[in-house]
């Protein structure tokens, strides 16, 4: 093993061990606000007024991908918008 | 007799019980399938639920459970000499504390990587939730008091611990704004953390802190112990990575660093235990049994480690059997923490006349204050100066003790907010109502030991709230294991034992409570033992009837 | 004539429902076009009376009807039809194909939603103003009734700050992106990720600013209420000028359509005529004479075909 492969891969159990719990709870709290983002603009999903709706559809099919996460995490068991396909 | 010889003791014992005991229970008890699907894999959203490496794994379940408790419990227990305690760490790890943290971690990948609290309310119903929501309140409450009660000890037997303990909180700040500004990434700053930490505790050494004796008519351990829970109320208020991410980070390279150094030193000093294997202890010392088995909870079994095992190790499970490496060995780690902290606590005197010294009343211990100067004396073997050890290990100890405080009060925080909301009383559920609830209480459990005093007096009731955490989430695994079907003698007997000897040492704390007249401890006491009680009998209800509510096909 | 009026670049008719607005648009556009101002008239009444009175097919994009006049109209319908069509391409990428008919229902909600159709129009308005502003000197926006003008006319003022939230709660989100990037393998690399979502609000936000700025800009923008002399219309112009005043929007003055022709001494006319006086006079008060007005003659037909609207001449009264 020549020495670059061990620095290398002291680095990477490092990583591994020591930074991935904090990279995670940064992505959880990066998580809860693209939740909070979501629910901001499909709020009139849940009855409160909203009047760019129209325009928060152009944002759907970014949205798409994380769409049933979201829902899930929100609660919700089945999608929210009436027969939109995801589950 | 030598420590080393000691050591070599139990931690071969340890790997026995890996190999063998865990072995056995993994395959023939729980049945642990290769082909599981676990909820890392099931759900994997790269956040909460990742696949993760066995031994990474193990870095972050260890780092997780580990903490001050672990250290401070044993260095008490060594007051009835070296070989009970020994022989609860290294027995408890076995056939307690392995058991229970593998197995909370086996149930809980069972049913999707759900937390202990709710897989209680799947197999042993509802109210049996309620009780679990209260005994959490309780350690919490514990945990909060009993560690402020600590650092208060360290930082008056060691004034020098003062300045770097203040100066992590910005380094911490500092990287915790630096990755989140994106600046840089984390190993050169965090190597340049260590190093500046390093130097303040060097300056600590020549700069040490202390407030007078008394200071505006408060006893200066009054006066830490407000400082203290000040700063943890401020602390939980913060963004999870302004402070408490960057330094749990910390916290755990300074713990690998920390055994490293103990267990290396060791190896190098060759000291001698100086305690007796058995110590007749001063009077007014409660009877060893039961009060060892509540003295050293983390490092023997911990009900803690079921709440870390559940809901967050089991989530980053790759294969089911790797919950016996992960769980079990992660036990074990703390094991061996507990069992550095024994052999410091005893090995680290010059005489048994300065042991004895220092162990000469039962109430007066400063038990953490032990292992700092047992690990000193270890550090010496590798030529590190006993003044810069001692301020070493107790920032370290501090730091730890820090971290759970602010995690705490942030968790009592929810829970107070919960039980607002549950119970329909809006201001519970403002954040500065439910902190300042949070931390009101724990601050009139902290001065009802003698002012902030007398650690002593709580501990016992920290310990018995932690038992009785564990003997519920054994409870639960041993309703899951009899619904399948397999033996539950292996999770049974533990179970038993524990909440056995809970029950009786609450009493004899309730009769000492009430002998002294201690309102709050007493009613604190009936709280536990109440608790304790309801346990027993949701147990024996749920294992006299017969269903299989719970079980995952 | 109206060299206040045809100073502007943009204007908009509005007004009590069948008082003429687009009567009265269509013979300010015509006399703009005589004038040699290219001139753009876009009707936003979904009655489509302009259609009636140029007696052409009058659609989405500019038809040229003569030299330096040309005509078109914003349909709700359309424009939403067009913009959740776009959307539907775009999602029908992303879903898999079997999923097609669930997208069409749900964006068929969307379409019934209240506010989409004013947010379609508004949307039209907007492209409209920031695509042609170049290519005429003056387009004429014949607005639908008063009611449906005055939420059109706030869309930005209500916009706006929802848009901007959003935007700050995205920036949150990419501040602690930054944070994991900076933990992550790389190491605080600096090339910015595209963030689509951003970068589409952004372009809304940037959008909703150019027109309320056009909106708001008294050198390019009047607003000209259309009425006529008779008391429920005199009442309600006074309080659109009012609340459009608040809001800040400039009024480059008020039409009066139908003006009576000289009595001739017949004792009914004269009669009227004096109505007719004094509601002009209540008017000039009650604006306390800030604005000027423009009369339109009745005439004894319809105005329909370009034929007629020559022969329209609105004065200063």
């Amino acid at each position: 093993m020549t020495h670059k492969s061990v620095t290398g891969q002291a680095k990477q159990l490092f990583d591994e061990v020591f930074v991935d719990p904090y990279r995670r709870s940064l992505l959880r709290e990066q998580r809860n606000l693209e939740d909070f983002f979501a629910l901001l603009c499909f709020s009139e999903l849940l009855g409160l007024p909203n009047p760019i709706s129209y325009y928060t559809v152009e944002l759907y099919p970014y949205f798409y991908e994380d769409f049933h996460a979201w829902h899930k995490r929100m609660g919700m068991e089945h999608s929210p918008l009436a027969g939109f396909p995801c589950c | 007799m030598q420590a080393i010889l000691v050591a070599i003791m139990g931690l071969s014992a340890f790997v026995i019980g890996y190999f063998v005991y865990s072995k056995f229970i993994a395959e023939k008890i729980f049945r642990l399938d290769p082909a599981f699907r676990t909820p890392a894999h099931e759900f994997n959203d790269g956040v909460d639920y990742v696949p993760t490496n066995k031994y990474v794994l193990w870095g972050h379940h260890f780092t997780s459970v580990a903490g001050a408790a672990p250290i401070v419990g044993p260095a008490i227990a060594v007051i009835w000499g070296w070989v009970p305690a020994f022989l609860w760490v290294v027995l408890g790890t076995i056939f307690f504390a392995g058991v229970h943290d593998f197995s909370a971690l086996v149930i809980s990948a069972r049913h999707k990587g759900e937390s202990i609290g709710s897989i209680t309310k799947v197999i042993l119903g509802p109210r049996a939730k309620i009780l679990f929501l209260f005994i959490i309140f309780m350690l919490l409450l514990m945990v909060n008091a009993v560690f402020a009660v600590v650092i208060t000890g360290l930082f008056l037997s060691f004034p020098g611990s003062v300045l770097p303990w203040l100066v992590q909180i910005p380094i911490a700040i500092a990287i915790g704004f630096m990755v989140y500004r994106g600046r840089a990434g984390i190993v050169i700053p965090s190597f340049i953390a260590l190093v500046i930490l390093y130097f303040f505790i060097y300056l600590g050494t020549l700069f040490p802190i202390a407030f007078p004796e008394t200071l505006w008519g408060l006893d200066s351990a009054v006066i830490w112990i407000l400082l203290l829970f000040l700063y943890a109320a401020i602390a939980s208020i913060l963004p999870v990575w302004t402070l408490l991410q960057p330094r749990d980070f910390i916290n755990a390279l300074q713990l690998f660093v920390a055994l490293g150094i103990g267990y290396v030193g060791m190896l190098f000093v060759n000291p001698e235990i100086v305690a007796p294997a058995f110590n007749d202890p001063p009077a007014g010392t409660p009877p060893l049994i039961p009060i060892l088995f509540i003295t050293i909870a983390c490092g023997a079994i911990s009900g803690f480690h079921g709440l870390v095992a559940s809901g967050t190790t089991s989530k980053q499970l790759n294969k089911e059997p790797e919950a016996r490496f992960v769980g079990y060995f992660g036990a074990i780690g703390e094991g061996s923490l507990a069992l550095l902290s024994i052999l410091a606590a005893t090995a680290g005197f010059a005489t048994f006349a300065d042991w004895n010294q220092f162990y000469a009343e039962w109430g007066g211990i400063n038990a953490q204050n032990a292992f700092v100067q047992g690990i000193a004396v270890f550090a010496s073997g590798l030529g590190i100066p006993e003044g810069f050890a001692i301020i070493f290990a107790s920032v370290m100890i501090v730091n730890f003790a820090a971290t759970t405080m602010d995690t705490g009060v942030r968790l009592q925080r929810y829970i107070v907010g919960e039980i607002g909301q549950a119970y329909n009383i809006p201001f519970l559920t403002k954040s500065v109502w439910a902190t300042l609830i949070a931390v009101g209480s724990c601050l009139v459990l902290a001065f009802s030991a003698e002012g902030g005093r007398g650690g002593m007096l709580i501990w016992p009731l920290f310990g018995t709230t932690n038992q009785l955490t564990a003997g519920l989430t054994l409870t639960v695994v041993s309703l899951y294991l009899k619904r399948l079907g397999r033996p539950i003698i292996y999770t049974m007997v533990p179970m038993i034992f524990i909440l056995i000897m809970t029950t009786i040492g609450m009493i004899m704390n309730l009769g000492q409570y009430f002998a002294e007249k201690n309102i709050l401890l007493s009613t604190l006491g009936v709280v536990i033992l109440g608790l304790a009680f309801w346990l027993i009998i949701e147990a024996i209800a749920a294992f006299r009837n017969n269903d299989t509510r719970g079980l995952e096909s | 004539m109206h060299p206040d009026l045809f100073n502007r670049q943009i204007l908009f008719l509005g007004g009590k429902g069948g008082v003429g607005k687009s009567t009265a648009s269509a013979v300010l556009a015509y006399q703009a076009a005589t004038r040699s101002i290219n001139t753009l008239i876009v009707s936003t009444d979904p009655a489509h009376s302009t259609m009636d009175i140029w007696g052409k097919k009058i659609d989405d994009r500019p038809r040229k009807l003569f030299p330096f006049l040309s005509a078109m109209d914003i349909d709700s319908r359309r424009e939403m039809k067009r913009f959740l069509g776009d959307v539907r391409k775009q999602l029908l990428q992303v879903v898999s194909t079997d999923m097609a008919g669930a997208v069409d229902r749900h964006l068929k909600m969307v379409k019934h939603t209240p506010g989409s159709e004013e947010a379609a129009i508004f949307e039209k308005m907007a492209s409209i103003l920031l695509d042609y502003q170049d290519d005429y000197d003056l387009i004429i926006f014949d607005t639908a009734p008063t009611g449906h003008t005055l939420r059109l006319l706030s869309m930005p003022a209500l916009l706006e700050p929802f848009v901007k939230n959003l935007l700050k709660q995205r920036d949150r989100v990419h501040q602690v992106q930054q944070g994991t990037r900076a933990l992550s393998d790389a190491g605080g690399n600096d090339d910015k990720h595209e963030d689509p979502i951003y970068e589409t609000l952004m372009k809304r936000l940037d959008k909703i600013k150019r027109v309320e700025r056009l909106f708001l800009d008294e050198t390019k923008t009047a607003f000209v209420p259309v009425t006529v002399a008779e008391a429920l219309p005199v009442q309600e112009t006074v309080r659109l000028v009012a609340q459009l005043t608040d809001q800040g929007f400039p009024i480059g003055g008020v039409i009066v359509n139908r003006l009576l022709p000289d009595p001739a001494g017949d004792a009914f006319w004269e009669s009227r005529k004096s109505m007719e006086k004094k509601w002009l006079q209540q008017l000039q008060k009650k604006l306390k004479g800030r604005y000027p007005l423009y009369g339109i003659p009745l005439l004894d037909d319809d105005i329909c075909g370009i034929q007629r609207v020559r022969e329209v001449v609105p004065e200063l009264i």
